[in-house]
């Protein structure tokens, strides 16, 4: 009887001791630790780890510890692939992408057969429509679903001369151009003045010369949405000190994005720039699970979440559901799960995963940029929630992209 | 109206790159030793004058406390660099006079991150220059009309620093012959730890005169070096005059290559750096005098 009762209090303890039994879930997090894109690859894990400490405290994924294995690809593209066959090796299960390197990872992804999420990064508009494919997801915001709504926004106001200035990376030459075709949708008399479209090298600290040259232009409206990154604040620093946004109404597809318009400070918002975001400030009232989000990563990490924190959270979460509704460990099992599922965005409410592009239905509010007093930060004013749904490609625009192409 | 707003954007970009590349051609003209991390003490005086100017938010004599401070804690920095670093360095291989510099690049790049973080910082125009200044027939913010006036100022007292005074012959003996200078009894070590800190002081300077216009963020040190690399090539190397006409070019420039040809205005400034090479591979201004 002895040696019996004493291994039933030995089982007692080592379940208790060890809550899971089994090896844990292994997901890896690529993620832009260094170079330029740094400060944004890092706010990405601190969603990802909050996410991860969530789920851990409640009793993990099927059972199962949610381990998170990190590798930095130092904003490289090169380095993108080279760590997504180093994880592969060490066997994850699913990688999220905290990196802006879409086309490395989701070329891997394919061969690998490895599901990828772009969780915080990873905006090219192709990505998801002719480069699509079984095992890449996207989690974050489609361009066509903040191209769309910010252009109607700004028509509103009838600019037809234009001006546009945006640093020379292939962001800017494929949001210039779109939004350009947006408003003439919206106006056919949308013009681009002649010689002011400008292209400025990536290093670029001094502004001067291109503000006084828009200046000297004297066009309806200002497009400068492709100054993004750290040239932005010094933009917007040097265009006010020449006053140039009360000579030239001017327009930022991205500058409600909480990491773009970080630094700026109350006496530096004109008040007039019309432009778009995924994740608000203040966040809306109406949601009370954005302002405990918030709350929560700023208990957890000492400053206030940006968007690419709250994406990363949410694909952590996305990760959890699709796994528990596939009811196994397995890609192949994640990725019949994953498609068409829906989860809990604390902020945007419930997004989905359209199945046929595997794109998320992630949406935008557009406004004007303001400051938000009760944050202590710049936010959106007279902010209007967009649903993304009546501008993302239809199953069928997406299946004759794909054709073309294959 | 255009022109003379092209015209004072150039100006000011001159007078940034002049004061950058003045320190820079100095040191190597006197201490024969190019220092890549010239840049670096730029962005650090970025930093410098956003971290004052914040820590006494609200004293509008903030920004003036940083332009007088910064360039004195600069020169300091840089006489103690020269004594215990720079000076290992004089006659040694060139690759091995380079890689302390560029440790002192990576060096500088980790202190922002570590200290300031990876976001951009802002720095509040001075109060008194918050008016608009009506110049060349164009309205344009006070004070980039003072960064001008402060480029011209500098560049004239260093040159009567460096023409007119006992120091500045010991300084232009140190530089032609170092040997030479010192038989005849020049103290050419103490000369050159105070050229490092006269040249440490003018790129405080120039970051303190440059944030309020730039804000400072990573990456600027590099690029700034980079920028007054080109300048100091086409000038001459350790020729201060032809840093100075080789920044005004390089000013306007990009200031009126950007109206030609946008998408190459800044190709143009290494153009001209490529022709300058090519047919005056001494630079523009033969050095040293």
């Amino acid at each position: 009887m002895r040696p019996i009762r004493l291994l039933a209090a030995a089982a007692i303890v080592l379940s208790a001791a060890t809550a899971y039994a089994q090896e844990p879930l292994r997901v890896g997090v690529i993620s832009s630790r260094s170079g330029p894109f740094a400060v944004l690859g890092e706010q990405g894990d601190d969603g990802d780890i909050l996410a991860a400490e969530e789920i851990n405290k409640n009793g993990g994924i099927l059972g199962r510890k949610l381990e998170l294995v990190f590798a930095d690809d130092t904003s490289q593209a090169s380095e993108t692939s080279r760590v997504f066959r180093e994880l592969a090796a060490k066997g994850v299960s699913v990688i999220l992408g905290n990196t802006d390197n879409g086309d490395a990872a989701t070329a891997l992804a394919k061969e690998l057969k490895i599901p990828y999420i772009a969780a915080a990064l990873g905006y090219s508009r192709d990505l998801t429509e002719e480069k699509g494919h079984r095992y890449f997801f996207r989690l974050i915001a489609n361009a066509r679903a903040y191209y769309g709504p910010f252009a109607e926004r700004v028509a509103q106001d009838k600019h037809t001369r234009w001006c546009t200035i945006g640093l020379d990376i292939s962001y800017a030459h494929d949001m210039t151009p779109n939004v350009l075709k947006y408003l003439k949708a919206q106006n056919p008399a949308t013009t681009v003045v002649d010689g002011c479209q400008f292209w400025v090298p990536v290093e670029t600290t001094d502004f001067s010369p291109y503000i006084t040259a828009i200046l000297g232009k004297q066009p309806d409206a200002l497009l400068f949405g492709g100054v993004v990154g750290p040239a932005l604040i010094g933009f917007i620093n040097q265009a006010n000190s020449f006053g140039l946004f009360k000579a030239i109404p001017s327009v930022h597809p991205a500058l409600g994005w909480p990491g773009n318009n970080e630094g700026l400070r109350e006496e530096d918002i004109p008040g007039n720039i019309v432009t778009a975001g995924d994740f608000i400030y203040p966040p809306p009232a109406d949601r009370p699970s954005a302002k405990a989000f918030v709350d929560t990563y700023k208990a957890r990490w000492g400053a206030l979440p940006w968007s690419e924190a709250l994406r990363s959270y949410v694909a952590v979460k996305f990760v959890k559901v699709a796994f528990e509704k596939a009811g196994r460990i397995d890609r192949e099992a994640f990725v019949d799960a994953a498609e068409g599922l829906t989860v809990d965005d604390p902020v945007q409410g419930p997004i989905t995963v359209r199945p046929f592009d595997h794109q998320a239905t992630v949406s935008v509010w557009v406004g004007r940029l303001s400051w938000d007093a009760k944050d202590g930060r710049p936010g959106l004013a007279d902010a209007q929630f967009v649903p993304s749904a009546a501008y993302l490609p239809t199953a069928q625009e997406i299946a004759s992209l794909r054709a073309k192409t294959n | 109206m255009l022109i003379g707003l092209q015209i004072l954007g150039g100006l000011v970009s001159a007078a940034i790159l002049f004061l950058v590349a003045a320190g820079l051609t100095l040191i190597f003209g006197v201490c024969r030793v190019l220092n890549l991390a010239h840049g670096t003490f730029y962005m650090l005086g970025l930093y410098a004058a956003y971290s004052l100017t914040t820590a006494l938010h609200g004293l509008p004599g903030a920004f003036w406390l940083a332009l007088v401070l910064v360039p004195l804690l600069w020169a300091a920095i840089g006489a103690v660099l020269e004594a215990v670093l720079f000076r290992r360095l004089y006659g040694v291989d060139v690759l091995l006079q380079i890689l302390p510099t560029i440790a002192l690049v990576f060096l500088g790049q980790d202190l922002v991150r570590a200290v300031w973080g990876l976001t951009p910082k802002l720095v509040s125009t001075p109060p008194a220059l918050l008016f608009p200044l009506h110049v060349f027939g164009v309205i344009a913010p006070a004070y980039y009309g003072f960064v001008v006036l402060a480029g011209v100022v500098v560049a004239g007292a260093l040159w009567l620093l460096i023409a007119r005074t006992d120091w500045g012959l010991l300084v232009r003996a140190t530089a032609r012959d170092r040997v030479v200078a010192a038989t005849l009894g020049v103290d050419t070590g103490r000369i050159m730890t105070s050229v490092f800190a006269l040249s440490m002081a003018l790129v405080g300077l120039a970051g303190v005169l440059f944030a309020p216009i730039g804000g400072a963020s990573p990456g600027m040190g590099v690029d700034s070096t980079v920028e007054a690399f080109a300048v100091v090539v086409v000038g001459g190397l350790g020729s201060v005059w032809g840093s100075a006409v080789a920044a005004l070019g390089f000013g306007m420039l990009k200031s009126f290559g950007i109206l030609v040809a946008p998408r190459f205005a800044v190709a143009f400034v290494f153009v001209a750096m490529a022709a300058v090479l090519v047919f005056r591979p001494a630079g523009l201004f033969r050095a040293p005098e």
